[in-house]
């Protein structure tokens, strides 16, 4: 189920008809996710790797090998690897998962920042995290499709808020979770890009 | 990572190494594994790779389940479904790694966007839409033309590394020809 928040009706029908289009294209996608928390990780992971390849790196290799041994032991047939390079996983992925919190680790960014042009590099961000920061990532990857992510809680119930400014790559997250069951907001930034 | 892109582009036209910058930011960086695809059957094409590293087929499968290979990329070459590609339209061809690559995707929008910031990007691809229907062209008339024999000599003489790093039941669908007639042709050549 989609709510969208919209300023101008007119939006609407730019991103519903983006939505179709893509969903036509029916491109199987690799998801990297990278240093994201134990539940977000398994919550994202599951549901992606129902229908898409998931790449997972985390720099605590224990919490790794953990998340992806719960990750099979739910969803045997799951397409989880884990992956030693977080370099690695973002080259070889079209969506970019991180946590806003991973970026206090400044090689992180330098090590996915060249190979994350024109990909979706998707912000997840705790509803506690109050600070206000929503140019913050643009400019860390000033040509990638830099969308936020906002969850209340990882389970199944939750819903989340994307945001950005790119309408394709909105369109594509729309399109991402609701093909694998995740419920959603969209909420346009000010500066629209179609 | 650009190294191959630009030395493709240098043996065309020049670019200052502003414009140069200002290309990498178009590209998409990809890696592929082997047998991984970069577009599927059915599917709209929505990018023109680039490969850096590795080697792609592009291929069709016939209504009896046999594949027809229709192009090899290797490091400096594009491969694409240039009709699904500028026309939105599902492709009959599927992309796939024959090696671990690495890519460069440029899709439609950051093409047009790239050709109308850099005007010389807009004659190289031009230039390289030229020397692929030449080639296409040749390639018509060698299957029309040729002997089993010289279409697998004048691929070798033409295309020595794709030869050495394609299985020869692959190289035998791109001429056309059954993988026992191509084993048949080696034969005689080495005996020669």
């Amino acid at each position: 189920m989609v709510f969208l928040e919209l300023h101008q009706h007119y939006l609407c029908v730019i991103i519903l008809f983006l939505y179709c289009k893509i969903k036509a294209m029916s491109n199987r996608k690799t998801v990297a996710i990278l240093n994201v928390s134990s539940n977000n990780a398994i919550l994202l992971a599951t549901h992606f790797a129902l229908e898409h390849a998931v790449l997972l790196f985390n720099t605590d290799q224990k919490l790794l090998s953990r998340i992806y041994e719960q990750l099979l032991l739910e969803n045997p047939n799951a397409q989880v690897e884990p992956m030693l390079c977080p370099t690695n996983a973002s080259w070889e992925a079209d969506i970019i998962v991180v946590s806003a919190n991973a970026f206090a680790n400044e090689s992180l960014i330098q090590q996915i920042r060249k190979v994350s042009t024109g990909k979706i590099v998707l912000i997840l961000e705790s509803i506690t995290d109050k600070k206000n920061r929503n140019s913050y990532f643009e400019d860390l990857f000033p040509f990638s499709k830099v969308i936020h992510c906002c969850e209340e809680k990882a389970d199944a119930m939750a819903t989340f808020s994307l945001k950005g400014n790119d309408l394709q790559a909105l369109a594509t997250l729309v399109t991402f979770f609701t093909t694998i069951g995740l419920k959603i907001n969209v909420i346009f930034s000010s500066t629209i890009n179609a | 990572m650009y190294e191959q892109l630009f030395k493709s582009i240098r043996e065309k036209v020049a670019l200052t190494p502003t414009e140069m910058e200002l290309c990498k930011t178009f590209f998409i960086p990809k890696k592929l594994r082997k047998k991984q695809s970069l577009l599927q059957e059915g599917d709209v094409c929505i990018y023109n790779a680039f490969v850096e590293k590795g080697i792609l087929r592009s291929f069709s499968i016939d209504e009896k389940g046999n594949e027809h290979i229709v192009q090899f990329a290797i490091e400096g070459w594009w491969i694409t479904d240039l009709a699904s590609f500028l026309t939105n339209s599902n492709s009959i061809y599927t992309i796939e790694a024959l090696e671990d690559s690495e890519l460069l995707l440029l899709t439609t929008e950051a093409r047009d966007a790239l050709m109308n910031q850099i005007p010389m990007f807009e004659r190289y691809q031009r230039l390289l839409l030229q020397n692929a229907y030449i080639a296409n062209q040749a390639r018509i008339n060698s299957a029309l033309t040729e002997t089993a024999e010289d279409k697998y000599l004048n691929l070798g003489k033409a295309y020595p590394g794709i030869v050495k790093r394609v299985p020869q039941h692959m190289l035998a669908s791109y001429l056309g020809l059954k993988p026992e007639t191509l084993s048949r042709v080696r034969k005689q050549i080495s005996k020669k």
